[in-house]
């Protein structure tokens, strides 16, 4: 591929994303960074949870995601008597056309490119396992036969942190399997008089289409190629290591109130997010300030407090903020 | 390796940029030189203030110079290294805030076969170089040569403000002439034919018979007279109950050839030398002061680098001081100096109590210290000192005042710093208010001039330099040191 192609690649690839969250932003109102946040873990394929008090938009940001993009899109409700066969699938004898009973696999909702999990921690561990494979390997087991998922393939959880009855936390192992936690802030004021101003009238909002799923796999492609310098993926490595309290690259405050740190796919998280804003930007390269930009929504899941932690009610960003200031930068 | 058109000109780039932190390095290395034997220089002087002892201030001169050595050595190897690529593209990232653009581009170039979208990043890179001058990266070597700049200028300016303060040691010609002059305006000044006048006639010729006369073999010596008249006072018994302090300097060679527990002879002529220029010093009060002694008291000074002002009993007070009065009459203080050098022949301890002094409350005036003086009776009785010479002319006896001239002025004795004169005072000749006054002690013997420690003001650096003066006698040395100590309880 010449360089001439590889420059409008980067150049569409800059302008879609651009249009794509212009589109967004006509239908949720604020929260910039979480809108470019979903976009980011679709383009680097990977998951998505959003946290966020009911009403703040979690789920008709997701909806219009999947309205934008043009992609399949189904959502999950959550519950707690719902069964790991309701969301992956299962097997059911047909009838044939010889009259004669046949297995057959009938798949669940999460046969979609975007999937939304919506209040995913309302289920039970059962069940919430039945998405580890699905985030993991995008494929699905039943009865012994593994059905693949057709990308793209985006799975974006949302959960309310504030009602905690009845609910079951979502376990390490799936947290770490999130690209990014993305938090939906409260809306302002001048947010809700829009808000109210789009939603109260007989306008109704049509979102603008502007990708598919083509372009969605050709930017994840294209996303996937920038290149990182030594230099700069050794400091994403640095920032991950430093939230680990047996680490080496620690500094006091995280060994003093980390129980666990992240993980590799933390650094991978870090790396993709990069990439991928790199590219929104416009640069071929990824550059230190993309790593600090997505340090923390891809790691602030991904820290355990201890309970000496949890007792002083540390904020795991203000912590984040911390292992990355004190992290040098590769320029320096 | 080109992998773009325009790829050279980021290799361009590169290289004067490395180049240009190489002469950066070396900059920086030279003024991090400089801060280093500045530093050293710095600490120096700030021991040699702190009063470090001799051997102690050998062994940081050595360290300074090996620690200059050594950053020398660091530094220039350091500045002579090859500059890596991405070192100076990482730079000029900084510099043109081009978020990593360059050093990304040349980690890019250093691969054996660049991914298509590292290609483009190269190219994009080299368009932007092409763009680009080479700027002077200097900013660390820019700040250490500042450092080294603004650190040799204190240096500087501190070392041209303490000069001043710094004069030769006395040669003898100068202590010659200095002592002569003094007794002469002594004895222009005493009234003609009293007591005091015949002292100081006595006083003269013993300081010229002393400064010329070579040191020699004391006890057997024909020049080697008592001082005082009345040194064979053998009987007249110190305060200590030891045996009479004429007994020692004085004594040696009489009729008996030596006592066995005095001093040696060179002793004998170092303690008559000290004494005679103590007592040529002690009817000094209109005397003219050399200028260099004067520059050694702070005259001439900022009033910043001026001694602490210190106001003698004698010229009024001292607001929250109380100092030791001494009475400064010949005969007192050689039997003071006798009785010290007899206490420590024996082994005693130093120092002794006062004998012929005692403590002045502030606000002390002279009246309170010649109150405060002991009786001239049992000044005589207890200190065993012996009187004044010009006494036994008078025929007085031994311990007596004159009674035409009156007790003699109570001064203040050694004291580690030079007198101020207090305001409201007459002024002397060259003096001005304000301007610091020699203590009795350091205009009788010259060689007190060092008193005035380089270390800050204390007791303890005057101390120190009192201990490490060679120009100091002995007995002087051991008399200033006893003084001190009195005036610290």
């Amino acid at each position: 591929m010449n360089i001439a192609a590889l420059e409008a690649q980067v150049q569409d690839f800059h302008d879609r994303f651009h249009a794509a969250r212009t589109a967004l932003a006509t239908m949720i109102v604020g929260n910039a960074a979480a809108i470019e946040g979903v976009l980011t873990c679709l383009l680097a394929g990977g998951h998505g949870l959003l946290e966020g008090v009911p009403g703040v938009g979690k789920t008709k940001l997701v909806q219009s995601v999947a309205e934008v993009l043009r992609l399949r899109f189904s959502r999950i409700q959550f519950t707690p008597d719902l069964m790991p066969g309701d969301i992956t699938g299962t097997t059911m004898l047909r009838e044939d056309a010889a009259g004669g009973r046949v297995a057959r696999f009938e798949p669940g909702p999460i046969f979609a490119h975007l999937i939304l999990a919506d209040e995913i921690n309302r289920a039970t561990p059962r069940t919430q396992s039945a998405l580890l494979e699905v985030m993991q390997e995008a494929s699905v087991t039943v009865g012994g036969v593994t059905h693949r998922l057709d990308p793209p393939l985006c799975v974006l959880a949302t959960q309310n942190p504030i009602e905690l009855e009845g609910t079951y936390p979502l376990p390490e192992a799936q947290l770490d399997r999130f690209l990014f936690k993305l938090g939906m802030d409260v809306p302002g004021l001048d947010e809700m008089r829009a808000i109210l101003d789009r939603t109260t009238s007989s306008d109704t909002v049509q979102l603008q289409e502007v990708l598919d799923r083509d372009h969605v796999l050709a930017m994840r492609t294209l996303a996937r190629g920038v290149p990182v310098a030594p230099s700069v993926r050794d400091y994403a490595i640095l920032v991950a290591l430093g939230t680990q309290p047996q680490s080496g690259y620690a500094p006091e405050r995280v060994k003093r109130f980390v129980r666990f740190g992240s993980s590799p796919r933390g650094a991978q998280a870090i790396i993709l997010g990069a990439k991928v804003r790199a590219l929104t930007h416009g640069r071929v390269h990824v550059a230190a300030e993309d790593v600090r930009a997505a340090a923390l929504p891809a790691l602030r899941h991904r820290v355990l407090l201890n309970f000496e932690g949890e007792a002083e009610r540390i904020d795991i960003d203000a912590l984040i903020g911390g292992v990355i200031a004190g992290v040098p930068e590769p320029s320096r | 390796m080109s992998v773009s058109p325009n790829a050279d000109a980021l290799l361009i780039l590169l290289g004067s940029t490395a180049s240009s932190l190489r002469r950066a390095r070396l900059r920086a290395a030279f003024g991090g030189l400089l801060v280093a034997a500045g530093t050293c220089v710095l600490v120096a002087r700030l021991a040699a203030l702190a009063g470090l002892p001799p051997d102690a201030l050998d062994a940081a001169q050595w360290l300074a110079a090996i620690l200059i050595a050594v950053t020398a050595a660091g530094a220039f190897a350091w500045a002579g290294r090859p500059v890596p690529r991405d070192e100076a593209a990482r730079r000029l990232d900084r510099h043109h805030a081009l978020r990593d653009a360059l050093s990304s581009a040349a980690a890019f170039l250093d691969r054996p076969a660049p991914e298509p979208l590292e290609r483009l990043h190269i190219t994009r890179a080299a368009g932007v170089a092409a763009r680009l001058t080479v700027p002077r990266v200097a900013v660390p070597d820019r700040a250490w040569m500042m450092a080294a700049a603004v650190l040799w200028g204190a240096l500087g300016l501190w070392h041209v403000l303490s000069s001043a303060t710094v004069s030769p040691a006395p040669d003898l010609v100068l202590a010659q002439e200095r002592q002569t002059r003094s007794g002469d305006a002594t004895r222009a000044s005493l009234p003609a034919g009293s007591g005091q006048q015949a002292r100081a006639d006595s006083a003269s010729t013993e300081i010229v018979d002393s400064v010329h006369r070579p040191a020699m073999p004391g006890p057997s010596a024909p020049g080697d007279a008592p001082v005082s008249p009345r040194s064979g006072d053998a009987g007249a018994p110190n305060r200590d109950g030891g045996p009479a302090a004429s007994s020692l300097p004085a004594a040696a060679p009489g009729a008996d050839g030596g006592a066995p527990s005095g001093p040696s002879g060179s002793d004998a002529v170092a303690a008559r030398e000290d004494l005679a220029r103590a007592l040529s010093a002690l009817f000094d009060d209109t005397a003219d002061r050399p200028d260099d002694t004067v520059s050694q008291n702070g005259v001439g000074l900022p009033p910043s680098k001026r001694p602490r002002r210190v106001e003698s009993p004698r010229g009024g007070s001292e607001a929250g001081r109380t100092h030791l009065a001494v009475d400064d009459r010949p005969g007192a203080l050689q039997g003071e100096v006798a009785r010290i050098r007899q206490d420590g022949a024996r082994g005693g301890s130093l120092p002794l109590p006062p004998s012929h002094g005692r403590w002045l409350p502030s606000g002390a005036t002279p009246d309170d210290a010649r109150r405060a003086m002991p009786a001239p009776a049992s000044l005589g009785a207890e200190g065993g000192a012996a009187a004044p010479a010009g006494r036994e002319s008078l025929g007085e006896e031994e311990g007596a005042f004159d009674p035409v001239d009156g007790p003699l002025p109570t001064v203040v004795a050694v004291k580690p710093t030079a007198e101020t004169a207090p305001p409201g005072r007459p002024g002397r000749r060259g003096e001005r208010r304000g301007d610091p006054v020699p203590t009795t002690f350091e205009r009788a013997a010259v060689p007190l001039r060092v008193i005035t420690a380089p270390g800050p003001p204390g007791r303890e650096s005057a101390r120190d330099a009192v201990r490490t003066e060679p120009a100091l006698t002995p007995a002087l040395r051991e008399y200033a040191l006893y003084v001190n100590r009195s005036q610290a309880r």
